[in-house]
């Protein structure tokens, strides 16, 4: 039902307005909250919490509105709009879902679900709203199909991996392109000091939606740096009307997820005297008594753990390392936003404020953040924007990723039972497992690794309105950023130095501009077409100093004024500039055949004069089939079938790669030296995704089931690789344009509204997509790089990651000792290269997520599940110290299965105090199949319960509600992955990890609980 | 009106960003600059020049170079738990492969060779007319054909064997391929080849009309920061005692010694402070690679000192070491007991190499932040030459001269023909006196491979045989795979 009526206003002179109130059209409530847009001009508002909404000083003209609600089914109308009038819209909703009629942000534009011609998954504020997150990862991770998010460390405030449709690039690998409100974010000159997500100057509170552009087709309007996706993040904006305040307050609890076990020092002492019994027996062929082992065994690890040699086995310690590293956090959050305005100026304004500790040590993450989204109407036609999010930002984090002896994850791994923090007068124990400057308990009290990150983010837009469908629009956005490391380390944690601090400040200016030319124009009712023309310029220019300075005297001070000498002074800066053309056109017959063809042109800095500009184009169509007069399905609502193709680009490689450079590396005598650092390639030029999708979109039982089907194909091109030369050139490499990878899959979005009563709704959204990926070629007449690397061999034929080891064949019932088989399939003690075959990868082959959202009156539940499979992987720390002998360190209990006399048949050999079986291969560094755990995964990523107050009880408060929530994350996990987080990504700060095969004492992912309060006013 | 103003503002933008193009080429590197650039400055080619010597900081050409071939053979070995140069200790490695001295790990010294040869070419070969002045270009060019056939002659000897010494049996028979020689520099794509080795004996050859071209360029230099006319000389004269050529060996060293000016240390304390740089500069050197503490250094990870003395006490000197030492003996100076420095504390676990627990301080951090200077060759070391050298030409006699000269520095009562039997005895002899003498200075294990000889474990167990493949370090299989004409070492 509809009504419109039209009355007098207060419009500007020469344009209208448009008014109404939003409805439930069976139970006749208002809607607050639901949207409404003026679908030829982007313009659009908020019912507010009467229902009422109010868009103001619109050209007279006519409009299509469309008016939509979680929930309900979208009302689309044509309006008139009048000059000097007021046009009054009365919508009401038919429940049911969204569908086709969801409006997603694409590049350049909004447009609503059933206009797309590309593929784009589309994650709203809803579903994010409660959980306890840092970052826009990480609410990415499982919500959107074929957008695989890994995290690379759960230290709070820290980095995910994410890749859309897989990864298509070897030397130029990328995170997308992320892009908030318009600003292009730069990944560049991040801290090296600790993982850390760039994306950490946005306040997911202040998110309204994301939307990930996945195919070709989608993200052509990006060019040159869409090849690994683009996300566009839109921030909340002001809704006209009585100014609403929310406030939220929470507060939680970081765990670590799983544990691992580990010998006590009883059973270790066992494996000891085993261990040197076995040796003389098997290696000199002596027999020696328990007692003699053990002495051996005390002579050691006394001598070591500083026992001393006459210590008995009941002396030593049994201390739990992982009870002390692996400790809990607590987490705090504080938000407050106010949204509202009048005719023409509406704002949307929020302060954050975060702390929030991590499982590890002192690892911490705090933020303060503000945001000021203000929006303007200076005339009729001219209308301004103008977004700023400033964020300051400070993390502690841990030394992590990699098999060092000062990494808590390692140090968890690195220190037997039988060592301990402190001695019983309360001073530090120097004989930990490599002496006193790296005892845990040093690393945690006398080492601080702060990042801190100030970043203003925004963008001042403005646009015009020639006429109903013509419009000028310009933007310059800012991305700046400012982050300071510093590394202290006390005297006690660095004797050599006498105390070392090292300060390290990198600021990045990224800055942009662009100017937009676009259109929308009907004709006859059933040809539509709309488009925009432009271009856009980027320059990123990037700054890093580094000082240090060593000698403290004692650890009173921590600043560079008081270290005794300065040891560095260095600095560098680097920048790149990109500018573009951007067009694109967009046509549909009634709303039946869809067409659209984008390009862009962009020039980039980064190569060489005769490659330096490419052209990246799409096209793609649609066919609304159920919009057919034949189509007469009653359970089919709406169908429509995609298909798009395009081509993107990758100039993710060095500011300065196409150049022949002499680098300024080392010096002597006070001479800095120049070095042949890079041959010249002036060819040098994109890497190109070439990409195929074919999507439909469906909508069936009066809208209650709805979603997508994609299948794509990518064929990443002329990959910047790195081409071997013989190192008697003077060069290792020479970057050229060859190769190609395929990434294929195959994705699903499915959501339902299950059960839509008044009382009670059930909804359930689901999304899994299957990916596969394959290295078509590499250099001419190469088909392997990093031959015989176990888990860095690329070749042809194979996927990225894969792994190249030979195939294990148990332990030798006769003695204990480790077998593989040979290339010929027989057992052999010393297997080589030759025996090696390909086994298994690191790619995740299927990756999802399922929601499940329960609504009871006023009782709210979510449960969300995510899952990877397919991916396996070699825990490098975890087998190198605790599943193999190493010089006494943690020992996994997996070894009490172990081989122990003639007939034992079982997967672990026989103890030993060293590394060598005579005459076999070490059983710690030949690896095999055995060595290789399959990292796959279901997690309970989330669980929210929100209860809103009775509207009585809130009342008579004189509030306008009330709501509080608990939530988890992490809760539970299943998975046969023996270590501490099967969610295995190596990437460490400034370096992405393509093979997802290995993983060394990362910080495992923590387990959450959470419970805060919203009150509204 | 501001509307049509507005509009005016976006057209200029929009005719403004169409000149984008020219804005893309004002990107400029901060720390390096365009190839064309390098050599047609003075800065430039002191900047290249200054490149060969930097390249003597990596880890190639310091810890490895001059410990590794102690660590291979019986001189030094790890402690239980160390792991650096383990691989070398044990003659160990992963998938069957041993790491050698032509490793890929820390730093690979393949490509740390070819690196400095790709500067040595570019003064050689490129420095553009008028650049620098005559008698300078005369020096760096001196110095380029020096440090290149330093850098072959480090690499020949890794991985093949010395002319005249190329087995007639075994695995190796006949092998008689050194290292590939390139003198021109690589400018372009075009300039990259696949090239094969040439022989052991062309090999010599190159380093031999290298360090003959060098000697008139460098006359008269004598800052031993920098190559010396000595050192060339004395270059010469190992490389000749290397190939068997006595005579010019025993010659070259002669002329080493005296172009020098410079003495042997024959105090006690002298002995013993020799290496320390807060003492002054080495008295015996001829050239000393200079080390900036602050920015030079290769730190707590790699550092000679680290390996031997400092912090990681990985190679300790063995018993089969220190046994060969008389009390009197001044060198003991350069032993102490095993003392941690980062942790400031005293490390017992050396007696498990040697029964005194010492270590070995000629690489002691003394210039600060690990930092050592490194000598490349010193008075004692030529006398060595001579006394080998005079062994092969005029007997017993002949070689006592200079050996007695340096035992006697040493604090030694000199030795008489009667103390043996035939030359093999003072072979035996001179042999040992190396090990006293250049210990962690980079010469036991290539001793013994260029005189034929098995490499013994400090137990006096065979390591190598001569007979082995493993005498000759294989090439990194990546290298093989990249340069198909490059032929791999037999066995691997």
């Amino acid at each position: 039902m509809v009504y419109i009526l039209v009355g007098g206003g207060t419009a500007f002179a020469q344009s209208g307005n448009l008014t109404g109130t939003v409805t439930d059209a069976e139970t006749g409530e208002t809607l607050p909250g639901s949207n409404v847009l003026i679908v030829e001009i982007s313009r659009g508002a908020s019912a507010d919490t009467d229902g009422s909404y109010e868009i103001r000083n619109i050209n007279p003209g006519n409009y299509t509105v469309r008016i939509t609600f979680i929930g309900y089914q979208t009302l689309t109308q044509e309006v008139q709009i009048t000059a000097g009038q007021e046009t009054v819209f009365n919508a009401a909703l038919e429940v049911g879902s969204v569908g086709l009629d969801e409006l997603i942000v694409t590049g350049y534009g909004v447009e609503s679900k059933r206009e797309l011609t590309g593929s784009i998954s589309s994650v709203s504020s809803d579903e994010f709203s409660n959980i306890p997150v840092q970052n826009v990862e990480s609410i990415l991770q499982g919500r959107a199909a074929g957008v695989q998010v890994t995290t690379s460390s759960g230290n709070p405030g820290g980095a995910f991996q994410v890749r859309v449709r897989g990864n298509g690039s070897i030397n130029a690998a990328s995170e997308p392109l992320y892009i908030v409100d318009g600003v292009q974010i730069s990944f560049s000159n991040q801290s090296e000091l600790t993982s850390s997500s760039p994306l950490n100057a946005i306040n997911p509170n202040d998110i309204e939606s994301i939307e990930v552009l996945k195919d070709a087709a989608a993200a052509a309007i990006y060019g040159s740096q869409a090849a690994s996706g683009v996300v566009l993040i839109t921030t909340k904006r002001g809704v006209e009307g009585r100014t609403q305040i929310t406030a939220r307050a929470e507060t939680g609890l970081r765990t670590a997820t799983q544990r691992v076990g580990y010998l006590n020092s009883a059973q270790w002492a066992e494996y000891g005297i085993e261990a040197w019994q076995n040796d003389y027996r098997y290696l000199l062929g002596q027999e020696i008594s328990r007692e003699q082992a053990q002495a051996f065994l005390i002579n050691d690890i006394g001598g070591i753990y500083g026992y001393g040699a006459s210590a008995t086995l009941d002396d030593l310690q049994n201390f739990n390392w992982q009870d002390y590293i692996y400790d809990q956090g607590i987490a705090q959050k504080y938000n407050i936003s106010a949204s509202g305005g009048g005719e023409s100026t509406t704002f949307y304004l929020s302060a954050g404020l975060e702390n929030t500790e991590g499982h590890v040590f002192g690892s911490n993450f705090d933020r303060y953040s503000l945001r000021a989204n203000v929006d303007h109407q200076f005339t009729s036609r001219l209308q301004g924007d103008v977004n700023i999010g400033l964020t300051r930002s400070n993390q502690f984090g841990i030394c992590q990723d990699g098999n060092f002896i000062n990494c808590p994850p390692a140090q968890a791994m690195f220190e037997p039972p039988f060592s301990f923090p402190y001695l019983e007068n309360g001073e530090y124990n120097p004989n930990t497992a490599f002496g006193l400057s790296t005892n845990p308990a040093v690393v945690q009290n006398e080492v601080e690794r702060q990042v801190g990150n100030v970043q203003v983010l925004g963008d001042v837009s403005l646009n015009y309105q020639f006429t109903d469908w013509l419009n000028l629009s310009t933007t310059f956005g800012l991305d700046y950023r400012d982050i300071s490391d510093e590394r202290y380390d006390s005297p006690i944690a660095n004797p050599s130095d006498g105390g070392a601090i090292s300060r390290n400040f990198r600021t990045t200016s990224n800055t942009m501009g662009n100017i937009i030319l676009s259109f929308r124009q009907s004709f006859d009712e059933i040809h539509n077409i709309s488009g925009l023309a432009g271009s856009e310029y980027r320059r990123e220019f990037f700054e890093l100093v580094s000082t240090r300075g060593i000698g403290f005297p004692g650890s009173l001070f921590d600043v560079l004024n008081a270290s005794a000498t300065p040891t560095d002074a260095s600095g560098f800066n680097s920048e790149f500039r990109l500018a573009s053309y951007l067009g694109q056109i967009k046509y549909n017959y009634d709303e039946r055949y869809y067409l659209a063809i984008v390009g862009r042109y962009d020039g980039h800095s980064r190569f060489g004069a005769d490659t330096r500009w490419g052209l990246f184009p799409s096209v793609s169509g649609a066919w609304a089939v159920s919009e057919e007069d034949f189509f007469n399905v009653g359970v089919i609502e709406d169908l429509k079938i995609r298909v798009g193709y395009g081509t993107t680009g990758n100039a993710n490689i060095g500011n300065f790669a196409a150049r022949g450079l002499f680098a300024a590396e080392g010096s002597y005598i006070g001479n800095r030296a120049l070095v042949p650092d890079q041959l010249p390639n002036a060819d040098l030029g994109w890497e190109e995704a070439q990409e195929i999708n074919l999507g439909l979109d469906y909508s069936l039982f009066d809208g209650r089931l709805y979603g997508s089907v994609d299948v794509y194909q990518r064929k990443n091109k002329n990959l910047l690789l790195d081409r071997n030369l013989p190192l008697d050139s003077g060069y290792g490499i020479i970057t050229e344009n060859i190769g190609s990878i395929r990434n294929r899959g195959l994705e699903f979005e499915i959501n339902s509204a299950n059960i839509s009563r008044r009382d009670f709704a059930w909804n359930t959204r689901f999304n899994v997509a299957f990916q596969g990926n394959e290295i078509l070629e590499l250099s001419e007449g190469q088909d392997r790089i990093n031959a015989g690397d176990e888990f860095q061999t690329l070749a042809v034929g194979h996927p990225i990651g894969v792994i190249f080891v030979p195939k294990w064949a148990g332990v030798n019932p006769a003695d204990g000792r480790p077998m593989w088989y040979n290339a010929d399939g027989n057992l052999t003690y010393t297997p080589t290269l030759d025996d090696y075959d390909y086994y298994k990868d690191g790619v995740q082959d299927m990756i999802g997520g399922l929601g499940n959202t329960f609504n009871y009156k006023d009782i709210s539940l979510d449960v969300f599940f995510q899952f990877s499979f397919g991916q396996w992987a070699f825990a490098n720390t975890d087998w190198y110290f605790t599943r193999t002998y190493n010089m006494y360190a943690q020992f996994d209990d997996m070894v009490l299965d172990r081989w122990r006399e003639p007939g034992d048949i079982t997967y672990v050999p026989r103890a030993t105090t060293g590394e060598t079986y005579p005459g076999t291969a070490s059983y710690r560094t030949q690896l095999g199949t055995h060595s290789i755990y399959n990292a796959s995964y279901i997690r309970l990523k989330s669980v929210t319960l929100s209860y809103e107050l009775p509207a009585l009880f809130i009342d008579r408060v004189g509030l306008a509600g009330i709501r509080l929530y608990a939530s988890g994350i992490n809760l539970m996990t299943w998975t046969n992955w023996p270590y501490y987080d099967p969610e295995v990504s190596f990437d460490t700060p400034g370096d992405i990890d393509i093979y997802n095969n290995l993983v060394a004492a990362s910080y495992p992912s923590a387990m959450q609980v959470n419970a805060g309060i919203e009150v509204r006013f | 009106m501001r509307e049509r103003m507005f509009f005016f503002t976006g057209l200029t933008f929009i005719l403004l960003s169409a000149g984008c193009g020219d804005i893309l080429d004002n990107t400029e590197p901060s720390t390096a600059i365009p190839g064309e650039e390098a050599l047609a400055t003075v800065d430039g080619v002191n900047a290249v020049r200054a490149s060969m010597y930097s390249e003597l900081h990596g880890f190639a050409f310091v810890t490895r170079m001059m410990l590794g071939p102690d660590a291979l053979a019986d001189n030094t070995s790890v402690l239980p738990g160390a792991s650096r140069f383990f691989g070398l200790n044990n003659n160990s490695s992963n998938n069957g492969e041993r790491s050698g001295l032509n490793d890929t790990d820390t730093q690979n010294t393949y490509e740390a060779v070819y690196d400095l040869i790709q500067s040595a070419n570019l003064i050689l070969n490129e420095v553009e007319e008028g650049v620098v002045d005559e008698a300078t270009l005369n020096r760096y060019r001196g110095e380029a054909h020096t440090l290149r056939a330093f850098a072959m002659h480090y690499l020949v000897r890794v991985l093949g064997y010395e002319p005249g010494r190329i087995p007639d049996s075994g695995p190796g028979a006949g092998f008689d391929l050194g290292i590939i020689i390139r003198t021109e520099p690589t400018i372009t794509i075009e300039d990259v080849d696949d090239r094969p080795r040439s022989t052991v004996e062309q090999v010599y050859e190159q380093i031999e009309s290298d360090l003959l071209a060098a000697l008139p360029l460098l006359e008269g230099q004598n800052n031993t920061e920098y190559v010396t006319e000595a050192f060339v000389q004395g270059l010469l004269a190992r490389v000749y005692l290397y190939w068997s050529r006595y005579a010019e060996a025993d010659s070259y060293a002669t002329d080493a010694i005296a172009t020098s000016g410079l003495s042997l240390v024959t105090d006690s304390a002298g002995v013993a402070d020799m290496f320390d740089e807060t003492a002054g500069d080495h008295p015996e050197s001829v050239f000393t690679v200079q080390v900036n503490p602050s920015t030079e250094s290769l730190g707590v990870n790699n550092s000679p000192n680290v390996y031997t003395a400092t912090q990681w006490m990985a190679q300790i000197p063995t018993n089969s070491l220190i046994d060969l030492y008389e009390a009197s003996d001044y060198r003991l100076g350069w032993y102490a007991p095993c003392f941690n420095d980062d942790e400031g504390s005293p490390e017992s676990n050396c007696t498990s190499v040697n029964d005194e627990g010492w270590e070995i301080q000629k690489w002691n951090g003394d210039l600060g932040q690990y930092a050592d200077n490194i000598p490349h060759m010193r008075i004692a070391e030529l006398l060595l030459i001579q006394a080998e050298a005079r062994l092969n030409t005029s007997g017993i006699s002949a070689a006592l001269a200079p050996l007695n000269n340096l035992r006697e520095a040493r604090g030694l009562t000199a030795l008489s023909e009667a103390d043996f039997t035939d030359n093999v005895a003072l072979l035996d002899e001179l042999l040992d006196e190396r090990r006293r003498e250049l210990v962690a200075e980079g010469h036991r294990f290539f001793d013994l491979k260029r005189l034929g000889r098995n490499i013994p474990f400090p137990n006096s167990a065979t390591k190598i045989s001569y007979n082995s493949h493993k005498i000759l370090d294989d090439i990194d299989p990546a290298e093989v795979e990249t340069n198909t004409a490059l032929e791999q070492n037999p066995g691997y």
